[in-house]
Formats: structure tokens, sequence, C-alpha cells
């Protein structure tokens, strides 16, 4: 039975647009992402200081309680046009993004 | 080889005893609760989709299907769910992307035991139809459907990427007929006998 399931964003962003890609995150994206019942539980930045002549990665890690959660939050986002909207407007100021879906491996747990 | 697959939906305010008839006429499988975009049957390609002279439906929505693969695990299936997936990949969606999402598809039942019978197969008619792929299984219960193939994660951590919006990789259509409904037999078998 799958628990908590992570969701990780990773933006690699054109050099020069972090500020942009950070405010879209901040006010056309988060607040919909709790409505649809994600938790946002950590972000990173990778390099650690924002390059001038290369891009830098956004990383966004949520989260949503279960599978039945995770179709919730999948639900609204392709009833809602804006979402896809939103990420196409992202993307045009990135050079490549990806979401990975994660669960706890259970590996340690059988050693056990 | 081809065949032909259709969804037919009732116009609003159908008269119950003439649907009685038309079901009781034709061979289809009458959608259950939870079905999305698909009308109200489907019919599998067995005698007449509508019997003349029915004139109480709205639209019959009907494909020819060339099968790509598929699999009949139990060609004694007895019930009790047919579900059909129909779906179009968008037409710039590139090739190498294309193959892979068919792949994909075709290894779920490696991974969800309860798909007991399945095809792929493209969409080739009529011309100026809105469908390239219809995805079909067998379940012996509805939670087959509904629990093990749903909640799979092989489901929505890795296929469901091919339809999700907020997915790079998204190239199917976001409008989807996702119809489900009883059976007592395989309608797959004869499409893969």
């Amino acid at each position: 039975m799958v628990g908590k399931i992570h969701v990780l964003d990773e933006l690699t962003v054109e050099p020069g647009r972090l500020d942009e890609v950070r405010r879209l995150m901040t006010e056309g994206y988060m607040a919909g992402a709790k409505a649809r019942g994600m938790t946002l539980e950590q972000t990173w930045l990778t390099p650690p200081i924002e390059l001038f002549d290369q891009p830098n990665t956004l990383v966004y890690l949520w989260s949503v309680p279960d599978a039945a959660a995770w179709w919730a939050m999948r639900g609204a986002a392709g009833r809602d046009p804006g979402v896809s909207e939103f990420w196409a407007e992202v993307d045009a100021l990135c050079v490549e993004r990806q979401r990975r879906f994660l669960v706890d491996d259970q590996i340690g747990e059988e050693e056990e | 080889m081809s065949r032909t697959l259709a969804l037919v939906t009732l116009l609003e305010g159908a008269d119950p005893s003439r649907v009685a008839e038309l079901e009781s006429a034709a061979v289809l499988g009458k959608h259950l609760p939870g079905t999305v975009g698909g009308g109200h049957y489907t019919w599998d390609g067995i005698d007449d989709p509508v019997p003349p002279g029915f004139e109480d439906v709205a639209d019959v929505d009907l494909v020819e299907l060339e099968l790509i693969d598929g699999s009949l695990a139990d060609p004694d299936f007895a019930g009790e769910i047919k579900r059909t997936l129909l779906l179009r990949v968008e037409p710039d969606a590139p090739a190498d992307s294309v193959a892979a999402f068919e792949r994909d598809l075709m290894a779920m039942p490696d991974h969800i035991p309860a798909i007991v019978n399945w095809t792929l197969s493209r969409v080739v008619g009529p011309s100026g139809t809105r469908w390239t792929h219809s995805w079909e299984q067998e379940y012996c219960t509805l939670d087959g459907l509904k629990v093990d193939y749903m909640m799979s994660p092989h489901h929505w951590g890795l296929i469901d990427g091919w339809f999700d919006p907020e997915m790079p990789r998204q190239i199917v259509d976001l409008e989807l007929a996702h119809v489900y409904h009883p059976t007592d037999r395989s309608v797959l078998a004869a499409a893969l006998g």
C-alpha cells in the first residue's frame, strides 16, 4: 500500500530569469496547488548561487497523502485550463523541466 | 484485420420504453456510473449498434480499430467488466514519444494482474474521427478496474505522465472516453482470435 507521495519539480531556468520563475511559482501556482491538496515541503536552488551565464535549477518538493489524494490533485489540474497555461508560461523561461513522483523505498524495511 | 466499436449516446429524455426496446434488441454494454465522456452504451461490433427505426439516439461515435497488440490470458472469461478508453494523441506528438507511450500502455498488464484480457488498437477510421487509440481491458471484478488499475503506482506514477497537463511529456488530449460496463463474456476474444 502506497502512503505519502512526493512530487518533485525540477525547473532548469534560463540564465537571468530566476526571479521571474520564482515569482511565477509564488504568485501563479502555490495557492492553486494548495487548493488541489499539495503541501509544499521544501524548495532548493542548485548550484547554490545564481549564475548569470549558465542555467540554475529550482527544485520544489511537494507531497500528497496517498494515491487517492494524488488522483484528486490530478483531476483538479485536468479540469483547470489555467494549470497548463501556467506551465507553458514557466516553460518559456526554462531550458528543461521535469516532474517526478516518489514513494518511500521499502528495501530497508524488508531487512528488519 | 480491423473491427468496429461504437459509443452510443441517447437523446436527453429518451422514451424509457423505447430504451428498454433498444437494450433488448441490440448487443450493447450499458455503462456504469463513473464512466466519463462516452455516452450511455458501448457497442462491440456485434450486429447493428442501433436497430433500424430507433430514433432516440443522439450520437453513435463509431471507430474502426486496427490491433497493435493484445493478450487473451483467459479465453473463457465470463465477466464481469469490459473497459474501453478512447483517446487522442496530439497530432504534433513526436513519433518516438508515441511509440514509448504505446509500449508503456502495453506493459501495464505485467504490473497489474487484475487486467485479464486486453488490446491496444489504432483508430484507423472513419476519416474525421477525433480518436487515435483504443485501450481495452477485461476484469473479473469492478474493483479490478477501480482499485487495482486506478491505484497502481505504475498507472499514476508512470502511465499518467502521458496524459497529465502538468507533465512536460504529455501527448494525450485531455478529452477522453473512459467507459466500462458489465459483461458475461469476453468481447476481446474475437479481436484476438
